[in-house]
C-alpha cells in the first residue's frame, strides 16, 4: 500500500489537505487486477498540528528567553531534551540532555553536598507525591559552580514536581543566576565581617596590651625554628616527625589567614602540600628520606620567615608609633610598685605622675568578662551580654587590681542571682538575653563603678530566710545581709552561685582602699551594686 | 523555632573566632572551643559537632573517639564531622569515626553550605524514618 499527502482544491475553492491511501490487487495469474484508493481529508487535522507546532515554537522561545535556566529528569536523574538554551548557559554544558543533574550541581562528588543532593533526589522520586513539600524544605535552594578563570557562579534552585499518579515522575529545575547579587551580598557581608574582625582584633589587641600581633609573629618564627631543627636533625623523617611538621605549619597557615597574611598563608599552604606527599610515603615506611627534597622543605620555610618580616614591617608601618609597637611591653605591677615607693619620698608632684603612669583604663579590668558573661549564662541555661561603659576611664593602678577581682565576683552574682532565664524573661516581658552592665565614670577625683543587671532583683524573702538560718536575728535590709559572710540563697553551690564567700571580701578589700560597696535593688529593674569612694581623702590619686 | 546547636573544636581561636562568626550570621547557635577533650557538658545540647583535623599533639579521630564515648546513653542524637583542607582526609572521614567532612577549611563562605546540607541529611534521615511508618 503507498500513502501520499496531497493538498486539493474543490469546486468552491476550497484547499484541502488529503492523504492518499492507495493498494493494487492481483489476478489469480499474478497480473494486476485493480487499484483500490481512499482519500482522507485532513485539514483540520493538520492545520491542528501546525497550531500546536507555532505553539511549541513560542513556548521554546519564551522558554530560552528566561532568565532562569531550566532542565526536566527523572528518576533516572538524566537530564531529558527538553531544558532550555539559558540552562546551558548556566552549566557551561552544551549537551545538557543525558548528563546527571548531580554531576552539574556537585562535579565534587565526594563532598556534603553532593551526597545531600543525591539523597534527597532518591527521596523525591521514592516518597509519596503528597509528601513533595516536605521535601522541598530538604532540597538544597542555591549552588556555587566553580568555573575555569571566571568568577564562580552563583545559583538559586526550584524544584517543581511533575507528578503521575501518587509518584513524582519528572521533576523541573529552575536554576537563576545570582551572581551580581551574590557578589554584592558577599561584598556588603564581607565588609562587615572585615569590620567585626578588624573590632575583634581591637579588642584582642587591647587585652594583650598591643601584643598579640607581635606575639603572633614571634610564635610563627619560634613554630618555624621548630620545623627548620625538625627537618635538619636528620636525613630521614619518620611518620611522627612530618604530622609534628605537617600541624606546625597548619597552625601558621590557619592563623595568618586570620591576620589577613595572605602570603604567608599561601607559602605555609605551599609547604603543606610538600608535607602532604611526604607523609603519603612514610606512611607505608618506617621512615622517609628526605635528601632528595630537603632544600624544597627549607627554601619554602625561608619563604615563610620573609612573608612574617613582610607582615612585621607592614603593621610596624600602620602602626602610629611606629617600630615602638614592635617594643611595647606590658610594664611589671611590680616594678611600677618599686618605683612608686621610690619616688614616695620625692615629693607629692613626682608621686602623683608615677601615679597616672601606674593607671590603667577601666576597659581592662573588664577583659576577663567580656567572653565570660555569655558563658556563665549559658551554663546556667540563661542567655547574658556585657555592656560596658568607661572603657578609657584612667583607674589607679591598686584600685584597677582590685577591681579585676571584684568585677568578676559581681558579674558572676548578677548572671547567678540577677538575670532569669529566657522563659521567665519572656513570661515578665523582658527580652531573651539579659544584661550586665558595668560602667566606670570619672568623678574628677577617683572613679565610680556599678555593676549593674536588668534582672528580677534580690530575692528580700529567700535572703532573710538564709540569713535567719546564718543565726542573724537583726532586722537587717537584704542589701545588707548579701555582704553576710556564707551567705548564698543557691540551692546548691555550683560552678557560678557560690557558698556565699567572697562579696564580704569584696567590700573588705574595697574599703581598705577608700572604696565603698553600696547595693541597690528592684524586682522591677534589677540590682545595681556601685563601688565609690567613701571620702576624697579616703582615695588616692 | 529552635536554632541548631553547633560545637567547634580547633586549636586556634582566630580560626574559631572566623568560623563562629560565619554560622552565627545564619542563625546557628555556635560554641567554641580549643580543648579537644573534656567536651562533654557542651556536647549535650549539640546538634553537630565539628572537629579541626589536625591539631597539636592530638588528631581529630581521637577526639571523635572520646566524644563519642562521653555521649553514650545520651538522648540527643549528634553528628561528628571533621573540617580539614585535606581532600584525602576528608574522603576517609569514615575510617576515622566521623559521619561526614567538611572541606575547604580556611574559607568559612565555603563551610556554610556544606553545614546546611549536613542538617539537610539529618532531617532527611527523619523524614524517611516517618514515611517508614504506617500512616494512619
Amino acid at each position: 500500500m503507498q500513502v501520499y499527502e496531497a493538498s486539493s482544491v474543490d469546486a468552491s475553492g476550497a484547499r484541502h489537505d488529503v492523504v492518499f491511501h492507495k493498494a493494487t490487487f492481483e489476478n489469480v495469474d499474478g497480473s494486476c487486477g485493480g487499484l483500490v484508493g481512499a482519500i482522507l481529508d485532513v485539514t483540520e487535522r493538520k492545520a491542528a498540528e501546525d497550531a500546536l507546532r507555532r505553539s511549541e515554537g513560542r513556548l521554546r522561545e519564551v522558554f530560552d528567553h528566561m532568565r532562569q535556566g531550566i532542565l526536566v529528569f527523572g528518576p533516572d536523574t538524566l537530564v531529558e531534551g527538553s531544558s532550555s538554551r539559558q540552562a546551558e548557559v548556566l552549566f557551561g554544558v552544551a549537551d545538557l540532555p543525558g548528563r546527571r543533574v548531580g554531576e552539574l550541581l556537585y562535579p565534587e562528588r565526594d563532598s556534603v553536598l553532593a551526597s545531600a543532593f543525591d539523597e534527597w533526589l532518591a527521596m523525591a522520586f521514592g516518597a509519596p507525591a503528597d509528601t513533595w513539600s516536605e521535601l522541598l524544605q530538604l532540597a538544597p535552594d542555591e549552588v556555587v559552580l566553580e568555573r575555569e578563570s571566571a568568577p564562580p557562579r552563583h545559583l538559586t534552585l526550584e524544584f517543581c514536581p511533575i507528578v503521575q499518579g501518587d509518584r513524582v515522575a519528572r521533576v523541573m529545575m529552575l536554576a537563576t543566576d545570582e551572581s551580581e547579587a551574590q557578589r554584592l551580598r558577599r561584598a556588603v557581608q564581607e565588609k562587615e565581617l572585615r569590620h567585626a574582625r578588624q573590632m575583634a582584633a581591637m579588642r584582642r589587641l587591647v587585652v594583650g596590651g598591643g601584643q598579640v600581633f607581635v606575639g603572633f609573629l614571634a610564635n610563627v618564627g619560634r613554630l618555624i625554628a621548630r620545623c627548620e631543627e625538625v627537618i635538619g636533625a636528620t636525613d630521614a623523617l619518620t611518620l611522627a616527625d612530618v604530622n609534628e611538621l605537617f600541624q606546625r605549619v597548619h597552625t601558621i597557615k590557619s592563623e595568618a589567614r586570620a591576620f589577613d597574611l595572605s602570603s604567608l598563608a599561601e607559602e605555609a599552604s605551599a609547604l603543606e602540600e610538600s608535607l602532604a606527599v611526604l607523609r603519603t610515603e612514610a606512611r607505608g615506611a618506617s621512615a622517609v628520606s628526605t635528601v632528595n627534597v630537603r632544600h624544597v622543605l627549607t627554601a619554602r620555610l625561608a619563604a615563610m620567615r620573609r612573608a612574617a618580616a613582610a607582615g612585621q614591617e607592614t603593621f610596624v608601618e600602620s602602626s602610629p608609633i611606629g617600630r615602638a609597637a614592635l617594643e611595647q611591653v606590658t610594664v611589671l605591677r611590680a616594678d611600677l610598685e618599686a618605683l612608686r615607693a621610690a619616688v614616695g619620698e620625692c615629693g607629692d608632684t613626682l608621686e602623683r605622675a608615677v601615679e597616672r603612669l601606674a593607671a590603667r583604663p577601666f576597659g581592662e579590668c573588664t577583659v576577663g568578662l567580656l567572653h565570660s558573661v555569655p558563658a556563665w549564662a549559658e551554663r546556667e541555661g540563661k542567655r547574658a551580654q556585657l555592656e560596658v561603659s568607661g572603657r578609657d576611664v584612667q583607674v589607679p593602678a591598686g584600685l584597677a587590681a582590685a577591681l579585676c577581682g571584684a568585677l568578676v565576683h559581681l558579674a558572676r552574682n548578677a548572671v547567678a542571682h540577677g538575670i532569669e532565664s529566657p522563659w521567665e524573661r519572656e513570661a515578665l516581658g523582658k527580652p531573651p538575653t539579659g544584661i550586665v552592665r558595668v560602667s566606670c565614670t570619672s568623678t574628677g577625683s577617683a572613679p565610680v563603678v556599678s555593676v549593674e543587671d536588668d534582672g528580677g532583683g534580690l530575692d528580700r524573702e529567700a535572703i532573710g530566710a538564709r540569713a535567719r538560718e546564718l543565726g542573724c536575728t537583726d532586722e537587717v535590709a537584704a542589701e545588707e545581709l548579701v555582704f553576710l559572710p556564707g551567705l548564698s540563697t543557691a540551692r546548691e553551690p555550683g560552678e557560678l552561685a557560690g557558698r556565699g564567700t567572697g562579696l564580704d571580701a569584696v567590700r573588705a578589700e574595697l574599703e581598705a582602699l577608700g572604696y565603698g560597696v553600696h547595693v541597690e535593688s528592684d524586682r522591677a529593674w534589677g540590682t545595681r551594686v556601685s563601688l565609690a569612694p567613701v571620702s576624697r581623702e579616703g582615695s588616692r590619686w | 523555632m529552635k536554632s541548631q546547636r553547633i560545637l567547634v573544636i580547633d586549636d586556634s581561636e582566630i580560626v574559631l573566632e572566623r568560623i563562629k562568626m560565619a554560622l552565627d550570621s545564619e542563625g546557628y547557635d555556635v560554641v567554641t572551643t580549643t580543648q579537644p577533650v573534656g567536651n562533654a557538658r557542651h556536647l549535650r545540647s549539640c546538634d553537630l559537632v565539628i572537629i579541626d583535623f589536625h591539631m597539636p599533639g592530638i588528631d581529630g579521630a581521637t577526639v571523635v573517639a572520646s566524644l563519642r564515648e562521653a555521649l553514650v546513653g545520651g538522648t540527643r542524637a549528634c553528628h561528628f564531622y571533621l573540617y580539614t583542607s585535606d581532600p584525602n582526609a576528608a574522603r576517609a572521614y569514615a575510617l576515622h569515626g566521623f559521619d561526614g567532612s567538611f572541606t575547604f577549611k580556611g574559607d568559612e563562605a565555603a563551610l556554610v553550605p556544606q553545614v546546611k546540607a549536613a542538617f539537610r541529611r539529618v532531617a532527611m534521615q527523619h523524614l524517611a524514618q516517618k514515611l517508614k511508618t504506617p500512616r494512619g
